[in-house]
C-alpha cells in the first residue's frame, strides 16, 4: 500500500519537469537551429574518421607485434586474379578439414572475394593479397565468383 | 549498366531498409530528418575515408582487419539499437506519442535520435565503401556511362525498397508503429550482433561451436531478394553455426529484459 500512495506524487513531480523542460528545450532548440546540422554532420564525420584511423594505426601495431599467423602445415589454396579472373577456375580441398584460402590481386583495381556457398565476402585490395580461414566443409560444389565482376570471375571448390 | 546498377542495389539495400526502420521508429520526433540526414552523410563520407585505407584496412590485424572492422561497426550498431530501445521504453514512447511537436518531444527524442543518427552512419558506412571500390574499378577501366547509370539506378532501387516498406509501417496506427518498429530493431540488433560473430569466427578470434545447425539455403538463400530483406530486417541466416544462434538469443534475450525492467519498475521496497 505504501508504493501506492506514493505514486501520485511522483507522477505530479515528473509533469511538472516536463514541462519546466518544454520551455528550456524549445529555447535551446531556436539557439541551435542554425549551427547543430553542420555540428553534427562533423561530428559524425570526426567519429568515423577517428574510428577508420585508429584500426588502420591500431592494425599496424599489431601487425607489428603478431607476426602473420602462418597457414601452418594445413591445405592451401592460392588462387591469382589478372584481367578480372580467376588463374583456375576449378580447384579442391579435402573435406571436414580446415584450409586456408589466399587470393592475390594482380589488377590495378579492387575486387571483392563473395561466396554464398563459403559465407566469405572479402575486399581484395588493388594488387594486394587476402588470406581466409575455411572450413572443415562437407563434401559438395562450391561456387565463389569476384563479384564486382562476377560474368568473368568465377569458380568453383570441389570438397570431397 | 543493369549489372552494375544491380551490385549497387544489393550493397544499399540493407542500409536502405535500416534506415527506413529507423524512420518509421521516429515519426512524430522533432528534427529526426535533419538527424537522419546527418548520419547518411556522414555515412557516405566515412566511406570514401574507409575505402581510400582499404590496402590497410586489410592488411591490418595479421590480415583480418576487414573481418574485425566489420565485426567492431556490427558490435557498434547492437550496442546503439539496444540503448535506443531500452531508452525509448522508458522515456520516449509516452513523449512522442502524447506531445509530439512540443518541446519535451525534442528533449526525449534529441538522445535517442543521436544514437540512431551513428546507427544510420555505421550501417551506410558498412556497405557504402564497398559502392566505393566496386566504382572506382569502373572508373579506372573508363566506363564512366555504366558507371552513372549504375550508380543512380542502384540507389534508386534501393531507395524505392526502404521506401515501400516505410509506407507499409506507417499503415500502422501509432501505438503499434512504436511496438513493430521496436521489435524489428531489436531483430536487426540481434542480426548483426550474429553475423558479427561470424566476422570474429572468420578472423578466427571465436570458435563457432558448430557449423550448420540448419540449412535453408537450398529453400531461401541467403542471396535473393527475399533473404536479403530478411536478413536485413530479422537477422536471417541460411547456415548459421552455434555462435551466431548464441549471440542472437543472447541479444534478443538481453534487449527483451532489460526493457521488460523498464515497462515494470522494481517497486522500492523497504
Amino acid at each position: 500500500m505504501k508504493t501506492t500512495s506514493y505514486e501520485p506524487d511522483r507522477v505530479v513531480n515528473n509533469d511538472l519537469q516536463l514541462i519546466k523542460g518544454a520551455a528550456y528545450n524549445r529555447k535551446m532548440a531556436l539557439a541551435n537551429k542554425g549551427c547543430a546540422l553542420k555540428n553534427r554532420v562533423r561530428f559524425c564525420a570526426a567519429t568515423i574518421a577517428v574510428m577508420a584511423f585508429g584500426t588502420v594505426i591500431a592494425g599496424r601495431a599489431f601487425a607489428v607485434e603478431v607476426p602473420a599467423a602462418p597457414p601452418a602445415a594445413g591445405y592451401a589454396i592460392t588462387l591469382t586474379l589478372k584481367d578480372h579472373k580467376f588463374d583456375k577456375s576449378e580447384v579442391e580441398a579435402p573435406a571436414h578439414q580446415k584450409f586456408t584460402i589466399t587470393v592475390i590481386n594482380q589488377d590495378s583495381t579492387p575486387e571483392e572475394f563473395e561466396s554464398h556457398d563459403m559465407h566469405r565476402e572479402k575486399i581484395v585490395p588493388a594488387n594486394g593479397t587476402i588470406t581466409m580461414n575455411l572450413g572443415p566443409l562437407k563434401p559438395g560444389v562450391y561456387k565463389f565468383v569476384g563479384e564486382y565482376h562476377e560474368d568473368i570471375a568465377k569458380g568453383t571448390l570441389t570438397v570431397k | 549498366m543493369f549489372a552494375a546498377a544491380l551490385i549497387v542495389f544489393r550493397e544499399v539495400l540493407e542500409a536502405a531498409l535500416i534506415v527506413s526502420v529507423i524512420l518509421a521508429a521516429t515519426k512524430g520526433v522533432h528534427n529526426r530528418l535533419r538527424m537522419i540526414f546527418s548520419g547518411v552523410v556522414a555515412g557516405c563520407m566515412g566511406s570514401l575515408i574507409v575505402a581510400l585505407f582499404t590496402t590497410q584496412l586489410s592488411n591490418a590485424f595479421s590480415g583480418f582487419g576487414q573481418e574485425l572492422f566489420h565485426a567492431f561497426i556490427m558490435f557498434a550498431v547492437v550496442g546503439l539499437l539496444s540503448w535506443h530501445i531500452i531508452w525509448m521504453q522508458r522515456h520516449g514512447r509516452e513523449m512522442v506519442i502524447e506531445m509530439k511537436e512540443v518541446g519535451a518531444a525534442v528533449a526525449a527524442g534529441k538522445k535517442s535520435l543521436f544514437a540512431l543518427a551513428a546507427v544510420v552512419a555505421l550501417a551506410v558506412l558498412r556497405e557504402g565503401s564497398e559502392v566505393v571500390l566496386f566504382l572506382q574499378g569502373m572508373a579506372a577501366s573508363g566506363d564512366v556511362q555504366n558507371l552513372m547509370g549504375g550508380l543512380v539506378l542502384g540507389i534508386a532501387a534501393g531507395v524505392t525498397a526502404g521506401w515501400l516498406l516505410y509506407i507499409g509501417f506507417l499503415k500502422l496506427s501509432l501505438k503499434h508503429l512504436f511496438s513493430a518498429t521496436n521489435v524489428v530493431l531489436m531483430l536487426i540488433a540481434a542480426g548483426m550482433a550474429a553475423r558479427g560473430a561470424d566476422k570474429l569466427i572468420q578472423a578466427g578470434m571465436l570458435p563457432s561451436l558448430y557449423d550448420n545447425v540448419w540449412d535453408s539455403s537450398a529453400i531461401l538463400p541467403e542471396s535473393s531478394l527475399p533473404g536479403q530483406f530478411l536478413t536485413a530486417l530479422v537477422g536471417y541466416i541460411a547456415q548459421p553455426n552455434a555462435m551466431q544462434l548464441v549471440f542472437y538469443g543472447v541479444t534478443v534475450a538481453g534487449i527483451l529484459i532489460l526493457w521488460r525492467l523498464q515497462k515494470n519498475p522494481a517497486p522500492t521496497k523497504a
